[in-house]
């Protein structure tokens, strides 16, 4: 499997000297979930906004597969999910998605054929005409997911995509992340470790910016002889900082 | 550009699913406008001023009056200054008119709150008026009197002159002079004539009285040569010897009578020139006194004269009806007439000061704090970070909401303009260029808004500098504050601001009826604000790094 994003010595230093982001490395692969880990303030968002595009790097680089750093070829590449859901809430469902199509190259003629294919497949066709502050969080989350896949993305970048859903949600995401992963290269921040744990063909542990462990979960469980990913935190970062 | 009208139609239901923001936007410059109109409706009038008055006289008393049927003023006594000082104070009165007169002279003070510079200048102007008129009247009517009495005091003096003059006293006038020389011509002429006639006279009585005795001597010479003959000849024998002696005696009588002829008219012509000369001097010794006595009974300074009767009479006469006369003495107060007018080719209300600037006042602010937000908001509620990891052009974004604030913005200026003009009656020029300036305006607002927006970046802070920036704007328009109040290094302030433009522009086309052609120079100007304030902020998006 090839690359679709390589990440060379990522930095990000914020004003006051803060360093979110230090000299990281990792690359991600055609059809691949990688799983950005760690506690908060790891770094880990701060990274994804990088390979968003949305945050500019101090130093170091991110190589995007037939992009060149061309960053509108890039953002074509990219579907971003945010932590927050950043929606319209003054627009409807339907309007938010139609509001963010317009900034994708997408052929007129497809355009609402997508845009009716994801209200299904998300289930919001129901709430399609309902103004956005009027959801949920689960719909909010589901049409912040619609509209991150309305251009077909190559890459999914999704920050904390699970986090405070109900497991009946949480489970069809995970469904629909394996399902995406066909064609799409998924890389996606969790505090859930055995979501990872079950989701990610790889993933790295990041402590203070920095990555402490990098390589696919069962590899890295074994090699630091513990039960699941959650014991390797505790080992390699709660008990290190407690030291 | 399909993105591009996609994001203005998002951006226009954004806004219009916001009922609540809606409602606010359009009903809130309306209202503002609304109380601009209301409360900027009038000159101010009914001024509570505190009045102090020290004497009681008739010149205190007009004045006074003249203050309290001002409808400008509404009046509170006070005793003493420095009872209308508290009253001040206490916010009873607005300013203290403080006379003090007497024997029409004195000093009227005005002392003014400062809170209220816009009555200060109202009560000021109206009291000085007033008084100026007082006083105008008293000065007319002392003067007019004063006037009066000095003419009339010219009027004896040129009088006593004028008699002295004509009448002489001392010195012979050219009227004396006349009537003496007049006198003596006919003095002259009596005289002469007096000589004529008595030197006739005598010379015919003289010839006939030495006629008279030539012949009565003769006569009687000859009888009694007549008488001696005969008795001689009568007592002679006739002959030769008495016709000798007859004729001696004849050529003695003859002799006789040419000797007494001849001395008869020696006597008679040497009496007579004595005779003559007695008389004519008796006579000439008459007239001369009597001439006398007529030049001094012709006298004009001789007050028995007639002359000077008469003379003096009608003097009096004429000089009583000269001051009799009502002269109409043109009092003239006010040499140099100074009167100011408003240079305007109509009539406007007091308010219509005020609604050219108020137009854009409140375009700016709805149009700058509704703009100001709208990015700044998007950027906290994080859609803009959304919005700007994908493709989208920035410049787009940018623009969209640009153009989707002025749109929504339209309505409202419409709104203003129209009621400004239906429901306060509000003295509006041509339609169109009012539009015209209006619009871009708005659009000159809005690209400030997103300018403000984009620097400020959170909404807290862009609300903070959008209010400030108003109020800055609008100090430094020229609306409040004329460029001549501003420190003189800072009055560059004014060519820099935009509203500067729209307010003097507004003016120009309502307030004179002018056109394009006088506004281009303010349309231009405001124009390459909008352009230079969207270009800077959609570069400064576009350039935007985290």
């Amino acid at each position: 499997m090839s690359k679709v994003i390589e990440v060379k010595k990522l930095t990000k230093v914020f004003k006051k000297n803060i360093t979110a982001v230090d000299g990281i490395s990792f690359d991600v692969l055609e059809h691949e979930i990688f799983g950005l880990l760690g506690s908060n303030g790891s770094g880990k968002s701060t990274t994804l906004r990088m390979l968003a595009t949305v945050l500019e790097p101090t130093s170091g680089q991110i190589i995007y597969r037939d992009a060149d750093h061309d960053y509108s070829v890039i953002r074509n590449l990219i579907g971003y999910i945010p932590q927050q859901d950043l929606l319209y809430d003054d627009l409807s469902v339907i309007d938010n998605l139609r509001l963010f199509s317009y900034s994708y190259s997408i052929y007129e003629s497809d355009r609402n054929k997508r845009i009716s294919e994801l209200l299904s497949k998300l289930e919001l066709r129901k709430y399609r005409k309902y103004p956005v502050a009027s959801l949920s969080g689960g719909y909010k989350k589901r049409l912040s997911i619609a509209i991150a896949l309305i251009h077909e993305p190559k890459i999914l970048i999704a920050d904390e995509i699970t986090i405070g859903l109900d497991p009946d949600l949480r489970r069809k995401i995970w469904d629909l992340l394996i399902e995406l992963k066909q064609d799409t290269s998924i890389i996606f921040t969790t505090h859930y470790l055995e979501e990872a744990e079950k989701l990610c063909d790889r993933v790295t542990l990041m402590d203070l910016g920095k990555m402490v462990v990098y390589g696919e979960p069962k590899q890295i469980i074994k090699d630091n002889n513990c039960h699941n990913l959650e014991e390797v935190f505790y080992k390699l970062v709660t008990n290190k900082n407690k030291r | 550009m399909r993105a591009l009208n996609q994001y203005i139609l998002f951006e226009l239901r954004r806004f219009f699913r916001n009922i609540k923001l809606v409602i606010i936007f359009f009903i809130s410059p309306l209202l503002a406008t609304a109380v601009f109109a209301l409360f900027a409706y009038q000159s101010p009038n009914n001024i509570n001023i505190a009045l102090v008055t020290e004497n009681d006289n008739s010149l205190t008393s007009e004045i006074v009056s003249k203050i309290e049927t001002s409808e400008l003023f509404h009046i509170h006594s006070a005793e003493t200054l420095d009872q209308a000082k508290e009253m001040l104070k206490k916010g009873e009165a607005k300013t203290i008119v403080y006379i003090n007169i007497s024997d029409d002279k004195g000093k009227i003070q005005i002392v003014e709150d400062p809170r209220y510079p816009e009555v200060q200048g109202k009560v000021k102007e109206e009291v000085t008026t007033s008084v100026k008129e007082i006083l105008k009247s008293t000065i007319s009517e002392s003067a007019k009197l004063t006037a009066k009495a000095q003419y009339q005091q010219a009027i004896d003096e040129k009088f006593v002159q004028f008699t002295d003059d004509i009448l002489g006293q001392d010195a012979d006038t050219p009227l004396s002079s006349t009537i003496n020389s007049e006198l003596d011509k006919i003095k002259k002429e009596t005289v002469s004539e007096i000589n004529a006639r008595v030197d006739e006279a005598i010379t015919d009585n003289l010839a006939t009285s030495k006629a008279n005795l030539n012949n009565i001597l003769e006569s009687k010479i000859s009888t009694e040569f007549e008488e001696f003959s005969s008795t001689l000849i009568s007592a002679l024998p006739p002959g030769d010897v008495a016709d000798s002696i007859v004729a001696q005696i004849a050529a003695y009588r003859d002799e006789l009578i040419d000797e007494i002829r001849s001395t008869i008219e020696g006597e008679m012509n040497s009496q007579m020139d004595v005779f003559k000369t007695k008389i004519s001097d008796e006579l000439i010794a008459t007239v001369n006194t009597k001439f006398n006595n007529y030049k001094y009974r012709l006298s004009p300074s001789n007050p028995d004269s007639p002359i000077y009767k008469a003379i003096k009479d009608e003097i009096e006469t004429f000089k009583s009806d000269l001051k009799d006369e009502e002269v109409d003495i043109a009092i003239n107060t006010e040499p140099i007439e100074l009167n100011s007018e408003e240079y305007l080719p109509k009539e406007i209300k007091y308010f219509d000061r005020y609604s050219s600037g108020a137009i854009p006042l409140v375009i700016v602010l709805i149009f700058l704090l509704k703009a100001a937000t709208s990015l700044s908001q998007d950027r906290e509620s994080g859609v803009l970070e959304r919005l700007f990891s994908t493709p989208a052009k920035r410049a787009k974004v940018m623009l969209s909401k640009i153009i989707s604030n002025v749109l929504i913005g339209l309505f409202s200026l419409v709104a203003i303009i129209i009621m400004l003009k239906f429901g306060f009656g509000a003295a509006l020029g041509n339609w169109g260029l009012v539009f015209l300036i209006s619009f871009i305006i708005a659009v000159v607002s809005v690209s400030m808004g997103m300018l403000i927006s984009v620097i400020t970046r959170d909404l807290p802070s862009s609300i903070q500098f959008a209010f400030y920036t108003f109020f800055m704007i609008v100090l430094t328009s020229e609306f409040f504050f004329a460029k001549e109040n501003i420190h003189p290094y800072f009055s560059f302030a004014t060519k820099i601001n935009p509203l500067t433009y729209a307010i003097s522009a507004l003016r120009k086309v309502n307030l004179f009826n002018w056109g394009f052609r006088e506004i281009w120079f303010e349309l231009t100007i405001m124009m390459v604000f909008a352009i230079t304030y969207s270009v800077i902020a959609i570069v400064l998006v576009s350039r935007e790094k985290k």
